[in-house]
């Protein structure tokens, strides 16, 4: 049976569930605009970015324009664990349904 | 059962609302529309008044004044849309410039660079031909092509509403040609009232949140 315990506890957490959705919403974030659209604070947002890129979920890209600039996006493991997170919720809303 | 079922639902809710927050953009908010199409509607009426009848605003409303008055809309208008941003801003806890505002200025632009050098020509030396008409051709147009340009991100309203500027744009030499009235000499400035005016009151009217949604606001995206 489909529980709670079935979804990914990497994304479960519910500050990287906002990081992992609004990746999944557009190809790319500066690392600015993630934090002023989730109100987090530089550490707490680097650390969950940091437990993403190690589970692979979230790339990197740096680069020096005038500023160095470092934005993020989801991998394909990403966005499969993220699309897998998804299908798991909705499977636990249409067995209550029954 | 039901308790892991009303979690599920919640996390799907705040997970859907994250999306559309990061995919939707509405640039033109109801009440901005609002104030802009009762501005608009005022100061059409106000030029038409002081043209036909013996009313006068206080000045004679030659071709350059005619663009100053449209510019004066434009300023209050824009100050609005700042002023009601910055209130939501304040009453959700996000940023004034938030990232989807600055992916929205930069689709708009490049559409403003054109109606900015037609407006310093026609202030400079386009009033002397009486060009009011090509001007208010270029504005809805190039306003229309901007708010298009949104349609990425943008609700379904606010792309409708610029089709309804551009196709305006597009017919207002056509028809000004093929219908001569007594008041052709007002076309322009009719064209601004009906555009920026009735326009504007309609999609207010269409988008105002509480009063219910006419058609449905789906992304293009989507």
């Amino acid at each position: 049976m489909l529980n709670f315990d079935k979804l990914d506890k990497a994304i479960h957490e519910k500050g990287r569930l906002a990081i992992m959705t609004l990746l999944a919403a557009r190809p790319s974030w500066p690392f600015q605009d993630l934090k002023a659209e989730l109100g987090m604070s530089d550490g707490n947002l680097i650390t969950h970015l940091r437990t993403l890129h190690k589970l692979g979920f979230v790339a990197v890209t740096k680069e020096v324009r005038v500023r160095p600039h470092t934005s993020y996006s989801l991998t394909a493991k990403g966005r499969v664990a993220f699309k897998d997170y998804l299908d798991v919720l909705d499977q636990i809303v249409r067995t209550g349904k029954k | 059962m039901n308790d892991e079922r009303s979690k599920a639902e919640e996390h799907l809710r705040v997970i859907r609302s994250l999306m559309e927050r990061a995919t939707i953009y509405r640039a033109i908010s109801a009440p901005t529309a609002l104030v802009a199409g009762l501005l608009s509607i005022f100061a059409a009426v106000a030029i038409f008044l002081n043209n036909e009848t013996g009313f006068n605003v206080g000045f004679q409303i030659t071709s350059r004044e005619f663009a100053f008055v449209w510019l004066a809309v434009l300023l209050i208008s824009l100050m609005a849309n700042a002023f009601f941003i910055r209130h939501e801003a304040l009453r959700t806890g996000r940023p004034f410039i938030s990232p989807a505002m600055k992916l929205a200025l930069r689709a708009i632009a490049p559409c403003l660079l054109i109606p900015l050098s037609v407006t310093v020509w026609f202030l400079q030396t386009g009033y002397l031909g009486n060009q009011e008409l090509f001007l208010v051709a270029v504005w809805t147009g190039f306003y229309g092509l901007a708010l298009l340009s949104t349609n990425l991100f943008a609700p379904r309203s606010l792309a409708l509403l610029g089709w309804a500027f551009l196709l305006t744009s597009v017919a207002i030499p056509v028809l000004d040609r093929a219908i001569e009235t007594d008041f052709s000499a007002d076309t322009p400035d009719l064209a601004m009232g009906v555009t920026f005016g009735l326009y504007h009151l309609i999609y207010a009217a269409c988008t105002w949140s509480g009063t219910g949604v006419l058609f449905s606001e789906k992304s293009a995206a989507e």
